[in-house]
């Protein structure tokens, strides 16, 4: 992983979810580091998850192009993509109880083939991928039965296990208590210092605080600013975005944004 | 490792009990019938009989495959319909294969008097039409996701035929033709030969080929669009793939067996609590188990009575009982 060439270049991408409709993005560049951690900010319906969707590859940009690793979606091989990127999406639940190494297994897919199932060295993989998110014991529980942050530290497992170089993530943290918030964080933490390029949305600048090396404001599609959390979570920037005036304090060098009646 | 080592054992040790039970079971269902006597007859008693022996071989051997078939086919369709459609409630009676199976069954007999062959062709080519149509219509619904717009056109598709053949059933000679068609919705296999079983046979083992093949990959497709997208699948393609043998295989032996109902919705849901709720081990238990459901109805159906009983009614009758006992103990045998 070269820290120094963008993992994710987007130019003047521009989205709508139908011709004629709104616009959900609208001719936004940015480079995204590898290696790094990018928060995306913005209030709801500011395009966030669009955009997690346009770098997936499973939506195509109006105009402007993305490349990903260099490389744009149509480019990428089939079989490659899976081991490209790989997405956490937002609860998520598997339709029946799969249990949750069944589950976590899943991340196995884009090593497999069609007609392929997982064999030893993937079961291998996803207990690796759970004791790693440190809820190996909760393997044969099934998914349903498991708390909002036992699931979602089980949907960053089975990313884990897919191992792709770049990570996506919607909303990581949302819905979840502090304790829980704190183990999926460092759990990212650890993705990063091994190398992973993670792309996360939030609606907690202190998450992004916390953990980002970089925070990337979106607003009505737009960005209206980007850099090291230090510098665009202030208070002029946050208020632009959310609409609405924010308190920024600055503790132990790290921005912490109160909200206000 | 040990702790997934133990329930694969458990697995097998399932799926070889439900081997054994259906090769016992078929090996009793050549013995049982109304000749030599009704019920359950000697070997000595049928060996020793010629007119027996080319009974079991014409007649009997024929009809134990084709309900072995009918009950691997629905139950692993059941088992593909309700773990794509993430829908418990599913089975091919949604995406219009039955009720098109049925329309065209009953369209043969209003218009061309019910002649086996046109009953047959006319059951296939309708459930083929019902799943195209469900297809189709589904790709020109704006609204919901993917598997959420083939549900509703296939609803739609399904309520279409079964306003057909209501009005079909309306049209029909109430004294020769409406019975016919009523006997036809009720299912059963008596009129399966070996000629009937060799036209199945290709389309019906291929079918349940590539379902068994893809059954791991199931769990997958039935994940959201963006999610298997995002595991490396092509969600859409790949789903109609499967969507597309599930329909083959129902079509294949709806139109010999006609409706033979609650098969394809029970079985899942029985070989779920057994095995498990991976695609991988729900699918070949379903298999098993639905080949011996059927069986053993078709065994009863036509050794109970002198007449036939219509086989549809029995898997409706049996099947809703042993659901409703299965719904009602806590937990049976299940892994949780």
């Amino acid at each position: 992983m070269s820290g120094t060439s963008p993992a994710i270049v987007l130019e003047g991408v521009s989205f709508a979810y139908a011709p004629g409709r709104p616009l959900v993005l609208r001719e936004v560049g940015y480079m995204f580091k590898a290696g790094a951690v990018t928060a995306l900010l913005g209030p709801n319906g500011s395009g966030k998850t669009t955009l997690l969707n346009l770098i997936l590859g499973w939506l195509r940009p109006g105009a402007g192009r993305i490349l990903v690793s260099g490389l744009s979606a149509r480019d990428c091989p089939r079989g490659e993509r899976g081991r490209r990127i790989g997405l956490v999406p937002q609860n998520e639940a598997p339709a029946f109880d799969l249990e949750l190494f069944e589950y976590v297994l899943l991340g196995r897919a884009p090593y497999l083939g069609l007609l392929e199932r997982p064999g030893e060295a993937d079961r291998e993989a996803a207990l690796a991928a759970l004791e790693k998110a440190g809820i190996a014991e909760l393997a044969e529980r099934p998914v349903r039965a498991l708390s909002g942050g036992e699931k979602q530290l089980g949907a960053i497992a089975r990313a884990v296990a897919q191992d792709p170089a770049i990570l996506l993530l919607d909303e990581p943290t949302s819905h979840l208590d502090l304790a829980n918030t704190r183990r999926v964080l460092r759990l990212l933490d650890a993705l990063r210092a091994g190398g992973k390029t993670i792309l996360l949305t939030t609606h907690d600048p202190n998450t992004a605080a916390a953990l980002a090396d970089e925070a990337v404001l979106l607003k009505s599609g737009r960005v209206i600013a980007a850099g090291p959390p230090a510098e665009v979570l202030n208070e002029g920037d946050l208020s632009r975005t959310y609409g609405v005036t924010l308190d920024v304090r600055m503790i132990d060098g790290r921005p912490v944004v109160l909200n206000r009646l | 490792m040990a702790g997934k080592g133990r329930t694969d054992g458990a697995y097998r040790r399932l799926i070889l009990v439900l081997a054994v039970c259906l090769l016992v079971l078929t090996l009793f269902s050549i013995f049982i019938g109304r000749y030599p006597r009704a019920g359950l007859s000697s070997p000595r008693d049928v060996l020793g009989d010629d007119l027996a022996i080319r009974l079991v071989g014409s007649l009997r051997l024929p009809r134990i495959i084709a309900a072995c078939l009918l009950g691997a086919a629905l139950s692993a369709a059941g088992a593909v319909f309700q773990t794509l459609f993430r829908n418990p409630l599913v089975d091919s009676g949604f995406l219009g294969v039955s009720q098109g199976a049925a329309f065209g069954a009953s369209l043969a007999i209003v218009l061309f008097g019910g002649a086996a062959a046109s009953v047959q062709l006319g059951a296939a080519v309708f459930s083929l039409v019902g799943l195209a149509g469900s297809y189709i219509i589904s790709r020109r619904i704006r609204f919901g996701g993917s598997i959420l717009r083939l549900v509703l056109s296939g609803i739609i598709v399904a309520s279409l035929f079964s306003a057909g053949t209501g009005i079909l059933k309306y049209l029909a000679d109430p004294n020769k033709q409406l019975p016919d068609l009523t006997f036809w919705m009720l299912g059963g296999l008596w009129s399966s030969a070996w000629p009937d079983v060799i036209q199945i046979l290709p389309v019906t083992l291929i079918a349940l080929a590539v379902i068994y093949l893809m059954r791991w990959r199931l769990n997958l497709l039935a994940m959201r669009d963006e999610t298997a997208f995002s595991l490396g699948a092509s969600p859409r393609p790949e789903r109609l793939i499967l969507l597309l043998a599930a329909a083959a295989a129902t079509a294949a032996v709806v139109c010999k067996a006609g409706q033979v109902s609650w098969v394809g919705l029970i079985i899942p849901h029985i070989a779920r609590r057994l095995a498990g709720s991976d695609a991988q081990k729900t699918v070949p238990a379903s298999m098993l188990l639905g080949a011996f459901f059927v069986l053993a109805c078709d065994d009863i159906s036509r050794t109970l009575l002198s007449g036939e009983i219509p086989l549809g009614i029995l898997t409706s009758i049996i099947g809703t009982i042993v659901f409703l006992i299965l719904l009602m103990k806590e937990r049976p045998g299940a892994r949780r």
